[in-house]
Protein backbone atom coordinates (compact mmCIF):
# COMPACT_ATOMS: atom_id res chain seq x y z
CA UNK A 1 0.00 0.00 0.00
CA UNK A 2 1.22 3.96 -0.79
CA UNK A 3 2.05 5.39 1.85
CA UNK A 4 -0.08 8.02 3.11
CA UNK A 5 0.63 12.12 3.09
CA UNK A 6 -0.15 13.72 5.97
CA UNK A 7 -3.18 16.20 6.49
CA UNK A 8 -0.50 18.98 6.59
CA UNK A 9 1.02 17.55 3.37
CA UNK A 10 -1.93 18.15 1.27
CA UNK A 11 -3.23 21.24 2.42
CA UNK A 12 0.03 22.64 1.53
CA UNK A 13 -0.57 21.03 -1.69
CA UNK A 14 -4.25 22.09 -2.10
CA UNK A 15 -3.37 25.51 -1.36
CA UNK A 16 -0.50 25.51 -3.92
CA UNK A 17 -2.20 26.06 -7.68
CA UNK A 18 0.42 24.12 -9.13
CA UNK A 19 -0.09 21.18 -6.46
CA UNK A 20 -3.71 21.27 -6.22
CA UNK A 21 -4.46 18.28 -8.47
CA UNK A 22 -2.07 16.42 -6.78
CA UNK A 23 -3.06 17.35 -3.85
CA UNK A 24 -7.30 16.40 -4.35
CA UNK A 25 -6.04 12.87 -5.37
CA UNK A 26 -3.88 12.70 -2.38
CA UNK A 27 -6.46 13.66 -0.07
CA UNK A 28 -9.20 11.23 -2.07
CA UNK A 29 -6.41 8.78 -1.90
CA UNK A 30 -6.21 9.19 1.98
CA UNK A 31 -10.32 9.47 3.02
CA UNK A 32 -12.06 8.52 -0.18
CA UNK A 33 -12.57 4.75 1.20
CA UNK A 34 -13.66 6.10 4.58
CA UNK A 35 -16.55 8.59 2.99
CA UNK A 36 -17.44 6.03 0.87
CA UNK A 37 -18.27 3.53 3.85
CA UNK A 38 -19.62 6.09 5.26
CA UNK A 39 -21.76 7.55 2.76
CA UNK A 40 -23.12 3.85 2.22
CA UNK A 41 -23.78 3.04 6.12
CA UNK A 42 -26.20 6.20 5.56
CA UNK A 43 -27.82 5.39 1.89
CA UNK A 44 -26.91 2.27 1.79
CA UNK A 45 -27.73 1.37 -1.59
CA UNK A 46 -24.08 1.10 -3.87
CA UNK A 47 -25.57 3.15 -6.65
CA UNK A 48 -26.87 5.80 -4.32
CA UNK A 49 -23.58 5.58 -2.60
CA UNK A 50 -21.52 6.25 -5.81
CA UNK A 51 -23.82 9.03 -6.78
CA UNK A 52 -23.12 11.00 -3.47
CA UNK A 53 -19.33 9.98 -3.92
CA UNK A 54 -19.01 11.97 -7.03
CA UNK A 55 -21.15 14.98 -5.88
CA UNK A 56 -19.06 14.66 -2.92
CA UNK A 57 -15.73 14.66 -4.68
CA UNK A 58 -17.07 17.76 -7.01
CA UNK A 59 -18.60 19.74 -3.55
CA UNK A 60 -14.69 19.15 -2.15
CA UNK A 61 -12.68 19.87 -5.16
CA UNK A 62 -15.47 23.18 -5.60
CA UNK A 63 -14.96 23.96 -2.02
CA UNK A 64 -10.76 23.72 -1.94
CA UNK A 65 -10.35 27.36 -2.50
CA UNK A 66 -13.12 28.16 0.26
CA UNK A 67 -11.52 25.61 2.85
CA UNK A 68 -10.41 27.97 5.83
CA UNK A 69 -8.56 25.28 8.19
CA UNK A 70 -10.90 26.07 10.23
CA UNK A 71 -11.44 22.53 10.87
CA UNK A 72 -9.28 19.41 10.16
CA UNK A 73 -9.17 17.95 6.86
CA UNK A 74 -11.04 15.19 7.84
CA UNK A 75 -13.41 16.45 9.31
CA UNK A 76 -14.20 18.93 6.43
CA UNK A 77 -14.50 16.32 4.15
CA UNK A 78 -16.66 13.74 6.11
CA UNK A 79 -19.10 17.22 6.33
CA UNK A 80 -19.03 17.20 2.83
CA UNK A 81 -20.28 13.58 2.47
CA UNK A 82 -22.78 13.33 5.06
CA UNK A 83 -24.78 16.65 4.44
CA UNK A 84 -24.65 15.17 0.44
CA UNK A 85 -26.19 11.61 1.74
CA UNK A 86 -28.52 13.41 4.14
CA UNK A 87 -29.51 15.39 0.91
CA UNK A 88 -30.01 12.14 -0.90
CA UNK A 89 -31.85 10.83 1.76
CA UNK A 90 -34.66 14.01 1.86
CA UNK A 91 -34.82 13.62 -2.29
CA UNK A 92 -36.02 9.97 -1.61
CA UNK A 93 -38.25 11.00 1.33
CA UNK A 94 -39.92 14.04 -0.97
CA UNK A 95 -41.10 17.22 0.39
CA UNK A 96 -43.97 16.12 3.03
CA UNK A 97 -41.82 13.30 4.63
CA UNK A 98 -39.29 13.12 7.37
CA UNK A 99 -35.85 11.04 6.65
CA UNK A 100 -36.71 8.81 9.29
CA UNK A 101 -39.95 7.24 7.45
CA UNK A 102 -37.41 5.65 5.30
CA UNK A 103 -36.05 3.08 7.72
CA UNK A 104 -38.24 0.21 5.66
CA UNK A 105 -37.33 0.97 1.96
CA UNK A 106 -33.36 1.18 3.79
CA UNK A 107 -33.70 -2.29 5.29
CA UNK A 108 -34.94 -3.21 1.39
CA UNK A 109 -32.21 -2.39 0.03
CA UNK A 110 -29.79 -3.85 2.70
CA UNK A 111 -31.33 -7.27 1.97
CA UNK A 112 -30.96 -6.50 -1.87
CA UNK A 113 -27.67 -5.73 -1.68
CA UNK A 114 -26.00 -8.29 0.99
CA UNK A 115 -23.51 -10.15 -0.72
CA UNK A 116 -24.38 -13.66 -0.87
CA UNK A 117 -21.51 -14.64 1.45
CA UNK A 118 -22.86 -12.05 4.01
CA UNK A 119 -23.18 -13.45 7.93
CA UNK A 120 -26.72 -13.11 8.90
CA UNK A 121 -25.70 -11.82 12.17
CA UNK A 122 -24.24 -9.03 10.13
CA UNK A 123 -26.87 -7.97 8.53
CA UNK A 124 -29.41 -8.18 11.70
CA UNK A 125 -27.14 -5.33 13.14
CA UNK A 126 -27.22 -3.36 10.06
CA UNK A 127 -31.07 -3.86 9.86
CA UNK A 128 -31.25 -2.91 14.05
CA UNK A 129 -29.19 0.49 12.79
CA UNK A 130 -31.98 1.22 10.39
CA UNK A 131 -34.71 1.35 12.91
CA UNK A 132 -32.76 4.16 14.13
CA UNK A 133 -33.66 7.82 13.81
CA UNK A 134 -31.07 9.12 11.07
CA UNK A 135 -29.54 11.93 13.94
CA UNK A 136 -29.21 8.97 16.03
CA UNK A 137 -27.99 6.72 13.21
CA UNK A 138 -25.38 9.12 12.16
CA UNK A 139 -24.20 9.57 15.95
CA UNK A 140 -23.67 5.77 16.05
CA UNK A 141 -22.17 5.34 12.88
CA UNK A 142 -19.38 8.15 13.05
CA UNK A 143 -18.71 7.22 17.06
CA UNK A 144 -18.83 3.21 16.65
CA UNK A 145 -17.21 2.62 13.15
CA UNK A 146 -14.82 5.91 11.84
CA UNK A 147 -14.18 5.92 15.89
CA UNK A 148 -14.58 9.84 16.21
CA UNK A 149 -14.26 11.73 19.18
CA UNK A 150 -17.63 13.38 20.06
CA UNK A 151 -16.03 16.81 19.59
CA UNK A 152 -14.74 15.85 15.96
CA UNK A 153 -18.62 14.53 15.38
CA UNK A 154 -19.81 18.02 17.04
CA UNK A 155 -18.22 19.50 14.04
CA UNK A 156 -19.09 16.65 10.96
CA UNK A 157 -22.78 17.34 12.19
CA UNK A 158 -23.19 20.82 13.87
CA UNK A 159 -25.14 19.27 17.03
CA UNK A 160 -23.74 19.72 20.25
CA UNK A 161 -21.66 17.23 21.98
CA UNK A 162 -24.77 16.72 24.37
CA UNK A 163 -27.06 15.75 22.22
CA UNK A 164 -24.36 13.65 20.08
CA UNK A 165 -24.06 11.53 23.54
CA UNK A 166 -27.86 11.55 24.31
CA UNK A 167 -28.05 10.24 20.55
CA UNK A 168 -25.25 7.51 20.70
CA UNK A 169 -26.84 6.10 24.24
CA UNK A 170 -30.28 5.88 22.90
CA UNK A 171 -28.80 4.34 19.69
CA UNK A 172 -27.09 1.84 21.66
CA UNK A 173 -29.80 0.94 23.73
CA UNK A 174 -32.26 0.35 20.87
CA UNK A 175 -29.49 -1.62 19.28
CA UNK A 176 -29.36 -4.47 22.04
CA UNK A 177 -33.19 -3.88 22.78
CA UNK A 178 -33.16 -5.05 18.81
CA UNK A 179 -30.89 -7.52 19.04
CA UNK A 180 -32.00 -9.18 21.56
CA UNK A 181 -35.86 -9.20 20.23
CA UNK A 182 -34.38 -10.49 16.99
CA UNK A 183 -32.06 -12.78 18.13
CA UNK A 184 -30.61 -15.43 15.44
CA UNK B 1 -9.50 10.64 14.00
CA UNK B 2 -7.83 7.85 13.99
CA UNK B 3 -5.29 7.96 10.80
CA UNK B 4 -5.09 4.45 11.33
CA UNK B 5 -8.43 3.37 10.64
CA UNK B 6 -8.78 -0.11 10.04
CA UNK B 7 -11.97 -1.82 10.23
CA UNK B 8 -12.15 -4.12 13.02
CA UNK B 9 -13.59 -7.50 13.43
CA UNK B 10 -17.15 -7.28 14.47
CA UNK B 11 -17.41 -3.50 12.56
CA UNK B 12 -17.40 -5.28 8.94
CA UNK B 13 -20.99 -4.81 7.03
CA UNK B 14 -22.42 -7.51 4.55
CA UNK B 15 -21.87 -6.04 1.13
CA UNK B 16 -19.46 -7.67 -1.25
CA UNK B 17 -17.41 -4.61 -2.71
CA UNK B 18 -13.86 -5.16 -2.02
CA UNK B 19 -11.07 -2.55 -1.29
CA UNK B 20 -9.62 -2.17 -4.82
CA UNK B 21 -13.18 -1.92 -6.03
CA UNK B 22 -13.77 0.84 -3.71
CA UNK B 23 -10.09 2.33 -4.31
CA UNK B 24 -10.87 2.52 -8.33
CA UNK B 25 -14.46 3.57 -8.03
CA UNK B 26 -12.55 6.90 -5.84
CA UNK B 27 -10.51 7.23 -8.74
CA UNK B 28 -12.95 7.80 -10.94
CA UNK B 29 -14.97 10.32 -8.90
CA UNK B 30 -11.29 12.52 -8.63
CA UNK B 31 -10.90 12.16 -12.84
CA UNK B 32 -14.49 13.19 -13.41
CA UNK B 33 -14.89 15.75 -10.85
CA UNK B 34 -10.91 17.38 -12.34
CA UNK B 35 -12.16 16.67 -15.83
CA UNK B 36 -15.69 18.41 -14.87
CA UNK B 37 -14.07 21.29 -13.24
CA UNK B 38 -11.65 21.54 -16.46
CA UNK B 39 -14.49 21.46 -19.04
CA UNK B 40 -16.33 24.50 -16.98
CA UNK B 41 -19.12 21.92 -16.29
CA UNK B 42 -19.03 22.36 -12.61
CA UNK B 43 -19.68 25.36 -12.79
CA UNK B 44 -22.54 25.08 -15.06
CA UNK B 45 -23.48 21.94 -12.49
CA UNK B 46 -23.56 24.23 -9.19
CA UNK B 47 -25.42 27.10 -11.08
CA UNK B 48 -28.19 24.38 -12.26
CA UNK B 49 -28.04 22.96 -8.29
CA UNK B 50 -28.10 26.99 -6.92
CA UNK B 51 -31.26 27.20 -9.48
CA UNK B 52 -32.70 23.63 -7.86
CA UNK B 53 -32.52 24.87 -4.82
CA UNK B 54 -34.66 28.63 -5.58
CA UNK B 55 -37.03 26.29 -7.76
CA UNK B 56 -37.66 24.15 -4.58
CA UNK B 57 -37.71 27.27 -2.62
CA UNK B 58 -40.17 29.11 -4.57
CA UNK B 59 -42.57 26.17 -5.20
CA UNK B 60 -42.95 25.31 -1.07
CA UNK B 61 -43.77 29.31 -0.96
CA UNK B 62 -46.15 29.12 -3.79
CA UNK B 63 -47.67 25.55 -2.01
CA UNK B 64 -47.97 27.47 1.28
CA UNK B 65 -49.49 30.39 -0.14
CA UNK B 66 -52.00 27.98 -1.62
CA UNK B 67 -52.27 26.21 1.04
CA UNK B 68 -53.09 29.53 3.03
CA UNK B 69 -55.59 30.82 0.47
CA UNK B 70 -57.79 27.11 0.83
CA UNK B 71 -57.47 26.80 4.27
CA UNK B 72 -57.38 30.37 5.53
CA UNK B 73 -61.54 30.88 4.31
CA UNK B 74 -62.31 27.81 5.13
CA UNK B 75 -61.43 28.36 8.85
CA UNK B 76 -62.84 31.37 8.68
CA UNK B 77 -66.23 29.85 6.99
CA UNK B 78 -66.13 27.62 10.47
CA UNK B 79 -66.81 30.28 12.27
CA UNK B 80 -70.01 30.50 10.98
CA UNK B 81 -70.70 27.38 12.36
CA UNK B 82 -71.50 27.85 15.86
CA UNK B 83 -72.73 25.46 17.85
CA UNK B 84 -74.24 25.53 21.17
CA UNK B 85 -70.46 24.87 22.95
CA UNK B 86 -69.36 27.59 20.88
CA UNK B 87 -71.98 29.64 22.50
CA UNK B 88 -71.30 28.68 26.09
CA UNK B 89 -67.97 29.57 25.82
CA UNK B 90 -68.53 33.23 24.83
CA UNK B 91 -68.69 35.37 27.59
CA UNK B 92 -72.02 37.51 26.86
CA UNK B 93 -74.25 34.27 26.20
CA UNK B 94 -72.65 31.96 29.13
CA UNK B 95 -74.83 32.64 31.91
CA UNK B 96 -78.09 32.48 30.06
CA UNK B 97 -76.79 28.58 28.96
CA UNK B 98 -75.28 27.46 31.99
CA UNK B 99 -78.69 27.60 33.25
CA UNK B 100 -80.02 25.22 30.65
CA UNK B 101 -80.15 21.65 31.67
CA UNK B 102 -77.62 19.41 29.68
CA UNK B 103 -80.58 18.08 27.45
CA UNK B 104 -81.77 21.46 26.77
CA UNK B 105 -78.08 22.21 25.83
CA UNK B 106 -78.46 18.77 23.61
CA UNK B 107 -81.23 20.39 21.95
CA UNK B 108 -79.93 23.00 20.35
CA UNK B 109 -77.50 21.04 18.21
CA UNK B 110 -80.89 19.47 16.51
CA UNK B 111 -82.69 21.87 16.03
CA UNK B 112 -83.32 21.86 12.22
CA UNK B 113 -85.35 24.24 10.39
CA UNK B 114 -88.45 21.76 10.36
CA UNK B 115 -88.47 22.19 14.15
CA UNK B 116 -89.65 25.74 13.38
CA UNK B 117 -92.75 26.66 14.82
CA UNK B 118 -95.39 26.97 11.31
CA UNK B 119 -98.33 27.71 14.03
CA UNK B 120 -98.78 30.96 15.71
CA UNK B 121 -101.45 32.10 18.03
CA UNK B 122 -103.95 34.69 16.77
CA UNK B 123 -103.63 37.56 18.73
Amino acid sequence: MAKQIDDEQIVAMLMSPTDRDRGYRALLAKYGSRLYWHIRRIVVAHEDAEDVMQETAINILAGIGKFEQKSSLGTWVYRIATNEALRLLRRRAGLFQSIDSLGEVLVEKLEDEAGVNADAAEILFQKALLQLPTQQRLAFNLRYYDEMPYEEIARVTGKNVNTLKTNYHFAVAKIKNYLKENSL
Amino acid sequence: MNDDFKPTVGKRLPYAETDEYIGSLIDRCADRAIAMRDSGKMRQQQKGSFMRRIGIAVTSMAAAILAAAVILPAALDNNNNITAETIAQSSSLSDVLSSLSNDELATLDYYTIEDLPTDYDEQ
